[in-house]
């Protein structure tokens, strides 16, 4: 009966700790070394830069709102230390392909195939991006795309980032 | 004893039964952002469709007032 019991126990504990401990990407984490996580494309150096690490899909329509806003961000602030890294989750690569050629981003796009690697990040929405800071740690989460209002909040920290 | 013994044996197999419910991330959802998975995708259908509901419905109240059910407004 006390075998069952603990027997139970440890199945649902097992359960509980493999879907709360996954999450590696949140504010105060630092960031980990995407060279690393089988990203495909060209990835900048990053050493002692602010940098945005956006991840979107070619069917996430407000993920395609926000690529004007970074071409623009990216733009403003490249000279003064900001780097955008946008990661595409797409599963379909021929989508990936169509979107970046429609679109021509002006930022470094990478694409993962990889699975494991998001279950790591655990995106909670779609774009979601992060904000890391010249020491490589995570500053901010920025979940989803709310128009202007976001597009403002995300150049306030960005700026506040810069000038630490 | 036995039917704590049963009972005991209904979670451990609810638990593991219970793995095999997924939740889909939203990260995976670009089947289901399909355009192909949009109800509504066939303009004309949709139209169709709406105009069915709005003449058999009417005296339920569906869609506001549709006429006697004929379909030939």
């Amino acid at each position: 009966m006390n075998m069952w019991r603990g027997f139970s126990v440890l199945v649902l504990a097992t359960g509980f700790l493999t879907t709360s401990l996954l999450a590696d990407w949140e504010p105060g984490a630092i960031l980990p070394d995407l060279r690393e996580v089988g990203l495909e494309g060209i990835l900048p150096d990053i050493e002692s830069k602010v940098v945005m690490v956006d991840f979107w899909a070619s069917w996430c329509v407000p993920c395609k709102a926000t690529f004007p806003v970074m071409d623009e961000l990216y733009s403003k602030y490249k000279d003064k230390g900001l780097q955008i890294i946008a990661i595409s989750v797409d599963e379909n690569r021929k989508a990936f392909d169509r979107f970046i050629d429609r679109l021509q981003p002006s930022f470094p796009i990478a694409y993962t195939g990889s699975r494991e690697f998001l279950d790591s990040v655990k995106p909670q929405a779609m774009p979601t991006s992060f904000l890391v800071d010249k020491n490589g740690v995570i500053q901010f989460m920025h979940l989803g795309w709310g128009g202007n209002q976001m597009k403002s909040e995300l150049e306030a920290r960005i700026v506040e980032l810069l000038e630490e | 004893m036995n039917y704590r013994n049963c009972l005991s044996g209904f979670i451990l197999l609810g638990a593991v039964l219970l793995t095999g419910c997924t939740t889909v991330e939203p990260w995976e959802k670009g089947v289901l952002a399909d355009y192909t998975m949009k109800p509504d995708r066939d303009e004309l259908a949709s139209v169709m469709t709406s105009h069915i509901q709005f003449s058999r419905e009417a005296s339920t109240g569906g869609e506001g007032v549709g006429g006697g059910g004929c379909g030939c407004n």
